[in-house]
């Protein structure tokens, strides 16, 4: 009834899962579960198509909630924004009139600070040098391109931005999320992805290189149930998370 | 596409059993072919797809977007890259996709373009459609739980009504118009486009008869009355639309109801409630809302046409309005031409100027005219492009010079405002034209207009404010004499010995309060002035119960009964010689004299009646002076006289207590005695205790009970 491709069985940790995967199509994303490091480094070789960026480094992934959005999740302690561009290392990449290399947002130790490496101002006022981002602040890139920084949980140093300007990143999302340890889902407005209607908030964190996920609710990934007492459940790249009253994937990019 | 909460979702029917399997699909291993049971009831509430899935041939899925009436929606994109929103209409409805081929090459800005029906492999049918980014309006009213600014409501309704009316121009009822089939796409065009969505695809009755399953009931608030005869005109659009309207300026529909069967027959019979929407708008909801399709507003053109104009149409340029024609409206950036193709443009101005009378400032005009300039100071002060640092230099520089010079036009200044205020006793008891109305209270919220955020009126108001904003002034005032009137008439209503009984109670709390509050005042006024506070306190307390008793009754008696201050204002002012009389009884009886202090007031002899009474008065006794009849008399009448103590008995008065009444009654004191002298700072004690007392013990009218008879107002 359900097929799937043999390349599947290259990852044994999802056979009991294929039923519910096999609903993917194989041949464009690859669905395994390695770590993010890893996944950049070791699945590159055997999947990647030509459009991938050549850093090993990188590590970004789409979070798709159903009925809520699709966010694009950037890890990194350093997110390179700027103009889309077929071999550069440009974690954030905004379709906008940019330079390649737009800015640097970097993290450290919880603080942001954003580097102009082109014309940037923040609240109106144009910046000479680096500065440190807190609370809510405007980013304006280029003449154009308005984000809205904020951190919304008090609790977590992961950062969202969110374009205020008819402009779209690449690939398109509603929101971006500057990773820290954790990415808070839920239907309160401090959570990273606000989700109206969520019964309760779903917390992903990272667990060594890789991710898992916490919920309120008993969970399914790739259709198998999670265990509560088994504690966090690793959540591979490319798997489904299901939920009595939610569904979201994870897809590297 | 919507993401109503309210789906009548069958969770038995699960959607994974509905569902074959995908033929073609190559390398089907055995033994996962069987649909897990645990995920299918886990699942059975979501989306059919997950992300990255290809069911449809060219388009990869990303996400499930939302749940229309006939299907699931998803974001998708094309094998090239095209983001397209994806409809599923699965084959087992009986959805009539017809009216979708008639909608596939209707070209509108405001319509969610249609690219493509396809068929996948399993006999699906899939409306390929562009996709909007932006939310919907459902959220936008959700995120305005009282109401949308008055301009976003317009900006919504133009660009619905505009692509409703495309439709009704190309012979499409939509039939499922409501807050979730709307987007606003920001992406598209400068600032956004309003995007409507689901139209060709509504049979929003019959839909559901089979499956039982899906019919949307968020949808049956926006229903038309004459569906329930099976007519399906375009006028079901535009009661829609009215809905739409009113929900947006309120926050809420008009007609809710525990069940589809009380919403549906709320439409049939129950008139919305409108007063809570200001004038312009009244009118239009209510003529759109009309139960008689053949009495509601013909076309969504009308409508529009209705609408405040596409720029605020100011009573100004009112002339040139007149003489506006078609093109020059859409010159003017109304619009294009076909928002106003039945209905001439001229129509549209004469509606909303009409109905701004120039209703008589109830301000002072001297204080208007200080506020306005003072408003427009203060805004070019802020629009003012001077470093930060330096508005602040400028700033602290003028402040410092301003009190260092305070000498210099200190004087002046009080001078001026003394002139001013028995100027304003005089406006306000003579000259102001509706007496009993508390004029300067600042308007209380109301829903559905945009406010700027600094509420005087400030020198480009008229440029900023649409005119209806005045009018909503009037409309809420209206309302609150309307219940005001209805609390005076309940007053004069009720039994005398009812007024006695509660009268005689205040006046006995009223003791209790003054007594208390005097003695506070005499311990101090005695540690000032060195005199001994018991006889003080005894004085002040029984002066002004006596007060608080004359004020009491007076205003027990009178409210609500009289028009205009001039009764009032005369039996105050015996009270006030009544008062006077009894306050050197007492001084006499108990050999006492006043604390007095020069610097709290002026000397005798500079009062303005000072040679009317006896001038070979003596002033050896700077510490305490026992005022004669003729002076204790004069001064308590003036005192009240000149002011309106009644409002601080008021029942329907705004709080409680004031403090600024109680200030403008010591001001009040202060001034009578500059016309007639008293010992101060004791007369202006009086003053105050009574002002206190009679606010603290008088009954009041509490918020709750006046929405109540606000309501009951409404309602009758």
């Amino acid at each position: 009834m359900f097929s799937t491709s043999p390349r599947f069985s290259t990852s044994p940790s999802d056979d009991a899962a294929l039923g519910e995967t096999a609903l993917y199509e194989p041949g464009v994303r690859e669905f395994v579960s390695l770590t993010l490091r890893q996944t950049a480094a070791a699945t590159r070789p055997l999947f990647l198509k030509d459009t991938m960026p050549s850093s090993a480094a990188l590590s970004r992934f789409m979070i798709w909630v159903d009925s809520v959005g699709g966010y694009l999740v950037c890890t990194d302690d350093e997110v390179v924004l700027g103009h889309p561009a077929k071999d550069s290392v440009i974690a954030l990449p905004i379709r906008a009139d940019l330079a390649r290399r737009h800015a640097i947002l970097r993290r450290e130790a919880g603080t942001y600070t954003i580097e102009p490496l082109g014309k940037v101002s923040i609240d109106g006022r144009p910046l000479t040098g680096p500065t440190v981002l807190g609370g809510e602040q405007e980013i304006q890139l280029g003449d154009t391109v308005r984000i809205k920084f904020t951190m919304p949980h008090a609790l977590s140093a992961t950062a969202r931005l969110l374009l205020t300007s008819p402009h779209r990143t690449e690939p398109r999302a509603d929101a971006v999320l500057l990773m820290a340890d954790s990415c808070v889902l839920g239907p309160k407005s401090h959570c990273h992805i606000e989700c109206r209607g969520w019964g309760g908030d779903v917390v992903l964190f990272r667990k060594g290189e890789g991710l898992a996920v916490r919920a309120s609710e008993p969970i399914s990934i790739d259709g198998v149930e999670v265990v509560e007492v088994a504690g966090p459940a690793d959540l591979p790249l490319g798997s489904r998370l299901e939920g009595e009253s939610f569904a979201l994937s994870l897809e590297q990019v | 596409m919507d993401n109503q909460p309210l789906l009548l979702e069958n969770p038995s029917a699960s959607l994974m059993d509905l569902r074959t399997p995908p033929s073609d699909e190559p390398l089907e291993p055995p033994g996962v072919t069987e649909p897990p049971e645990k995920s299918a009831r886990l699942a059975s509430a979501k989306f059919l797809y997950p992300t990255g899935s290809k069911p449809l041939e060219g388009y990869t899925l990303k996400r499930g977007v939302g749940r229309g009436g006939f299907g699931e929606v998803y974001f998708a994109t094309s094998d090239a890259g095209k983001e397209v929103a994806l409809k599923l209409i699965r084959r087992n409805f009986d959805v009539e996709i017809r009216g979708v081929t008639h909608c596939l090459n209707l070209k509108h800005n405001n319509l969610i373009g249609i690219h493509d029906i396809r068929t996948d492999s399993l006999g699906d049918q899939w409306v390929v459609m562009e996709y909007v980014s932006g939310e919907s309006l459902e959220e936008a009213i959700d995120r305005h739980p009282n109401g949308m600014p008055v301009d976003r409501v317009l900006q919504w309704m133009r660009g619905i009504g505009a692509g409703v009316a495309y439709l009704h121009d190309h012979g499409i009822v939509h039939r499922d118009l409501k807050p979730g089939n709307v987007f606003f796409d920001e992406d598209e065009g400068e600032g956004g486009t309003v995007k409507i969505g689901d139209y060709g695809l509504s049979k929003f009755i019959s839909c559901s008869q089979r499956s039982g399953q899906t019919e949307s009931v968020g949808t049956v608030h926006y229903m038309a009355p004459e569906i329930a005869n099976g007519r399906y005109g375009r006028e079901i659009d535009t009661y829609a639309l009215g809905i739409l309207l009113y929900e947006m300026l309120t926050g809420h529909v008009p007609f809710e109801g525990e069940s589809v069967g009380e919403v549906l027959m709320k439409h049939l019979t129950a008139e919305p409630d409108l007063e809570m929407l200001d004038d312009p708008y009244r009118e239009i909801v209510q003529r759109m809302l009309a139960k008689d399709p053949e009495v509601r507003i013909g076309s969504v053109n009308e409508m529009l046409s209705l609408l405040p104009g596409g720029r605020r149409v100011e009573p100004l340029v009112r002339e040139k309005v007149e003489s506006w024609t078609n093109s020059e409206a859409s010159a003017d950036g109304i619009g294009s031409e076909h928002l106003f193709q039945n209905t001439s443009v001229r129509g549209l101005p004469d509606n909303t100027p009409a109905r701004t009378p120039a209703e008589p400032s109830q301000r002072e005009p001297l204080y208007e005219w200080l506020s306005t300039s003072w408003n427009g100071m203060v805004d070019s002060w802020y629009d003012w492009p001077l470093n930060p640092v330096g508005k602040a230099l400028l700033l602290f520089f003028l402040v410092g010079a301003a009190v260092v010079s305070v000498g210099a036009w200190g004087s002046m200044a009080v001078g001026l405002g003394i002139v001013y205020l028995f100027y304003y006793v005089f406006w306000s008891a003579f000259v102001q034209p509706s007496s009993r109305s508390d004029a300067k209270q600042p308007a209380s919220g109301k829903i559905g207009h945009s406010e700027p955020p600094n509420g005087g009126p400030s020198a480009e108001a008229p440029s900023r404010i649409p005119p209806t904003r005045r009018e909503q002034a009037i409309a809420r005032r209206q309302l609150r004499m309307n219940w005001r009137e209805k609390v005076h008439k309940e007053l004069v209503a009720k039994p005398l010995r009812e007024k006695s009984t509660e009268l005689l109670s205040s006046m006995v709390l009223v003791g209790v309060v003054c007594t208390f509050l005097s003695l506070l005042v005499a311990l101090a006024l005695g540690a000032a002035g060195g005199s001994q506070p018991v006889p003080i306190g005894l004085w002040l307390s029984v002066v002004s119960t006596v007060g608080c008793w004359a004020i009491l009754a007076i205003s027990k008696f009178t409210e609500g009964k009289f028009e205009d201050q001039v009764p009032l204002r005369i039996l105050l002012l015996g009270a006030g010689a009544g008062v006077g009389l009894l306050a050197t009884g007492l001084t006499q009886t108990l050999l006492m004299g006043l604390p007095y202090d020069v610097d709290f007031g002026i000397r005798y002899h500079d009062s303005m009646l000072a040679n009317l009474f006896d001038s070979n008065r003596s002033e050896n006794m700077p510490q305490s002076f026992a005022p004669d009849v003729m002076l204790s008399v004069a001064y308590f009448s003036l005192m009240f006289l000149m002011l309106r103590w009644w409002r601080l008995a008021e029942y329907t008065r705004r709080t409680r207590f004031s403090l600024v009444r109680v200030g403008l009654c010591l001001c009040g004191a202060w001034i009578a005695h500059l016309v007639c002298w008293y010992p101060q700072p004791t007369g202006v004690a009086v003053a105050g205790v009574i002002a206190v007392a009679t606010q603290l013990v008088s009954p009041w009218l509490p918020p709750s009970r006046r929405k109540t008879h606000a309501g009951e107002n409404l309602a009758a």
